[in-house]
């Protein structure tokens, strides 16, 4: 049944065939060694974010009156919610490790070099856009870790001359942590860094398939 | 030959001007509204009372819990501040707790009788003045007065 | 073929593995058993929650997430009048010199034993980030 639907697509579009020749029957070098499942590893982390964030998504508020209690339900009511809610913890933490992993093999196979600069360059963004996701993400529990923590992280930029009271209150929404502060770091939390996330993903990922990986030495 | 390459410069600096306008605008009017807050949002001063003066110790700090209403974006939110009062007869001294190095809240120091914050261990004096470590300026002042036997302490600081 | 830049450089006779399933089986055995490590972290060290904001809590001291205690505590080190460097300046540059790092470091050498000076560079900044990050956990 299966079969024949996708024969029926197979003759119309060829997707199978160019699957086979761009995704899955490439050649990669022979001498691969464990270190080499760094980059695989973060993105296995990306998607268990993604999907218990969005299982999160379903139960969690960000309003300042009930972001706490919303994730309260989640951690201590909700069926299975307590692993939801880990997964995606030990995942954050795991993705920062993989990452820092990753780099370093790159750093020492000195796989950043000529043909594959751009490869490093969407990768050190993708660094610094998961750390964001690590920062927008702190807040929205709304406990008093995650309060206070948010206040001396977004305060900061306070120091950049001229703008640094502007982008301070930019940040907050406002000129005090409050209501503002926890929907905007909910917005960027789940729709603009995913979203600039993929667009980098989905470059490096075209990048490394068009130049291969770099020869273990 | 020749129009062929102008009709085609005009349609691609046609679809470039186009698109552009709509990305420009869109964009634009959404950057406009994210930022707005940074203007719009500003906390609003409140007087609040600090307790009655009768049972605030003369003479000494005592740190007050400041609770009020106020809005915050599209809700009536409840706000809370942590502040620092002292009476001596007539003088009255107000502080808001908020350091201002990262914006902790500091404590009350009995050993110097100023404040010492938790956080990089910015110290202040009796006055608020910042002595030592990172915080950059003094503790901010409240404004405070004595009303039906309350000491009401407005919440948003003097711009000193 | 694309694949020809990671073929075999001197043309000797290397061999080369299909990605799919080949390699894509070590990536399987490996992401196995990251998850399942994940997976037991969740189930075995329950979450937990500490109690709601309060902004009028007196000496509530944040920590921040180990990923941001080197930088946090780069920040208690320095002297407070030149506060800007490891909040500001320190990042700024230093992402900046990681981002054009591959244009910095342009020569085609990419043996770890025949770049010594990338190679300590590298070990002296991983271990004083980890060295901060340890510090910041423990004497913080
Ligand atoms: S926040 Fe008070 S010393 Fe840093």
């Amino acid at each position: 049944m299966f079969g024949k639907i996708i024969d029926l697509l197979e003759e119309r579009f060829t997707f199978k065939k160019s699957l086979q020749e761009d995704v899955f029957e490439h050649k990669v070098p022979n001498k691969l060694n464990f270190t080499f499942c760094f980059g695989g590893l973060t993105f296995l982390m990306f998607l268990l974010l993604v999907a218990t964030g969005i299982a999160m998504l379903f139960f969690y508020v960000p309003t300042v009156d009930h972001a706490f209690t919303s994730v309260e339900y989640i951690t201590f009511d909700l069926p299975m919610g307590n692993v939801i809610r880990g997964v995606h913890h030990w995942s954050a933490n795991g993705i920062i490790v993989f990452i820092c992993l990753h780099m370093l093999r790159v750093v020492v196979y000195g796989a950043y070099k000529n043909p594959r600069e751009f490869h490093w360059i969407s990768g050190v963004l993708l660094f610094a856009v998961t750390l964001g996701f690590g920062f927008t993400g702190y807040l929205l529990p709304w406990d008093q870790k995650a309060y206070w923590a948010t206040n001396v992280g977004v305060l900061m930029p306070k120091g950049v001359p001229f703008i640094g009271d502007h982008i301070v209150s930019f940040l907050m929404g406002g000129s005090n942590i409050g209501a503002l502060t926890l929907s905007r770091f909910f917005a960027l939390h789940i729709a603009v860094l995913p979203l600039i996330t993929a667009v980098f993903l989905l470059a490096h990922f075209l990048m490394i398939r068009r130049t291969g990986v770099a020869r273990p030495l | 030959m020749a129009d062929e390459v102008s009709r085609r410069k005009f349609l691609t600096a046609g679809i470039g001007v186009i698109s552009g306008t709509i990305i420009v605008g869109l964009g634009g009017a959404a950057m406009v509204s994210i930022a707005a807050p940074a203007i719009t949002n500003k906390q609003q001063g409140k007087w609040v009372s600090a307790g009655n003066i009768a049972e605030l110790p003369p003479g000494q700090f005592s740190q007050v819990n400041l609770t009020y209403d106020a809005k915050d974006g599209w809700m009536d939110g409840k706000f809370k501040m942590l502040a620092y009062v002292k009476v001596e007869g007539e003088n009255i001294s107000a502080f808001s707790a908020t350091c201002s190095h990262l914006g902790c809240n500091v404590n009350y120091d009995e050993s110097t009788g100023g404040f010492k914050c938790p956080c990089h261990t910015g110290m202040y004096d009796k006055n608020g003045k910042n002595v030592s470590g990172p915080p950059p300026h003094p503790l901010k002042k409240l404004e405070a007065k004595i009303e039906d036997g309350k000491l009401m302490v407005n919440t948003l600081p003097k711009e000193a | 073929m694309q694949d020809d830049v990671s073929a075999p450089e001197n043309g000797d006779t290397e061999k080369q593995m299909i990605f799919f399933p080949n390699f894509l089986f070590l990536e399987a055995i490996a992401a196995i058993i990251v998850f399942a490590g994940i997976v037991a972290l969740a189930v075995f060290i329950p979450m937990a929650m500490g109690d709601p904001a309060d902004p009028s809590a007196s000496a509530f001291k944040p920590k921040p997430e180990w990923y941001f205690m080197s930088a946090f505590y780069l920040l208690k080190l320095c002297p407070s009048s030149i506060e800007i460097v490891p909040t500001i300046i320190g990042p700024a540059v230093g992402g900046a010199l990681l981002m054009l790092m591959p244009f910095i470091d342009k020569h085609p050498e990419r043996s770890p034993k025949k770049r010594p000076i990338a190679m300590i560079l590298t070990a002296v900044i991983t271990v004083s980030v980890v060295g901060l990050t340890v510090a910041g956990i423990y004497l913080d």
